[in-house]
């Protein structure tokens, strides 16, 4: 998972040519910490269709209010510099793979289609 | 005149666990566009129910503790304390009467 800050969250996220998923996430929130294992497992099951990335909304405040995160875990999905899809709040593990499955493999029939 | 306190992971359990009067505390953050909203109403709250009420205000990126310790996910959260316990919340920028309402049940 890359370590995302002010400085590289353009050139590394916005940039991007594959689907970017982007964990925000914040020292004061404990559950955040149990996404992060689960989202590197998932960086890894994808690896070359999705790149994964988190950063740490204190110190990076910049990009927390250009994207308006106010609770946290929130995961924000961007394609093309754009985001299209967000996950906010905790969620079991298998449930929370299966969320993020199911829109990858959305986006994925959105792209055959065209 | 009475300012919203400045709580810290430090002072919070003598200021707000062992406070005599309920208490309301503000979780906040400098970059949050809503806790700017929420802050005003706070402070106007504290003037208000001066005596009846104490006000304080937790900057959650310098004090990770408490946070973490009250389960806090978004904010602005704001938590009413009474003896120690929290006994009511809101979270997210809402109207000043929401804040009363709860005020009202709580004093």
């Amino acid at each position: 998972m890359i370590k995302l800050t002010d400085k590289n969250f353009d050139s590394k996220v916005i940039n991007s040519k594959c689907i970017y998923l982007v964990d925000f996430w914040a020292e004061w929130c404990n559950p955040c910490k149990g996404m992060f294992s689960i989202l590197e497992k998932l960086s890894a099951e994808y690896k070359g269709q999705l790149k994964v990335g988190k950063l740490n909304v204190g110190k990076y405040p910049e990009i927390a209010a250009r994207f308006n995160i106010l609770s946290m875990p929130n995961l924000l999905f961007f394609k093309n510099g754009k985001v299209f899809e967000q996950i906010i709040g905790i969620e079991g593990e298998q449930k929370l793979l299966k969320k993020i499955k199911d829109i990858l493999q959305e986006s994925q029939m959105l792209k055959e289609e065209k | 005149m009475n300012e919203p306190l400045e709580l810290t992971d430090d002072n919070f359990e003598q200021e707000v666990l062992n406070s005599d009067l309920p208490v309301l505390v503000d979780f906040w953050a400098s970059w949050c566009g809503p806790c700017k909203m929420v802050g005003p109403i706070v402070e106007e709250l504290a003037k208000e129910y001066a005596g009846q009420l104490k006000v304080g205000k937790l900057n959650v990126d310098n004090n990770g503790k408490i946070p973490i310790k009250y389960g806090i996910m978004s904010i602005p959260s704001l938590l009413f304390f009474k003896k120690g316990q929290v006994v009511e919340q809101i979270i997210g920028a809402v109207p000043k009467k929401s804040f009363v309402e709860k005020l009202e049940k709580i004093l």
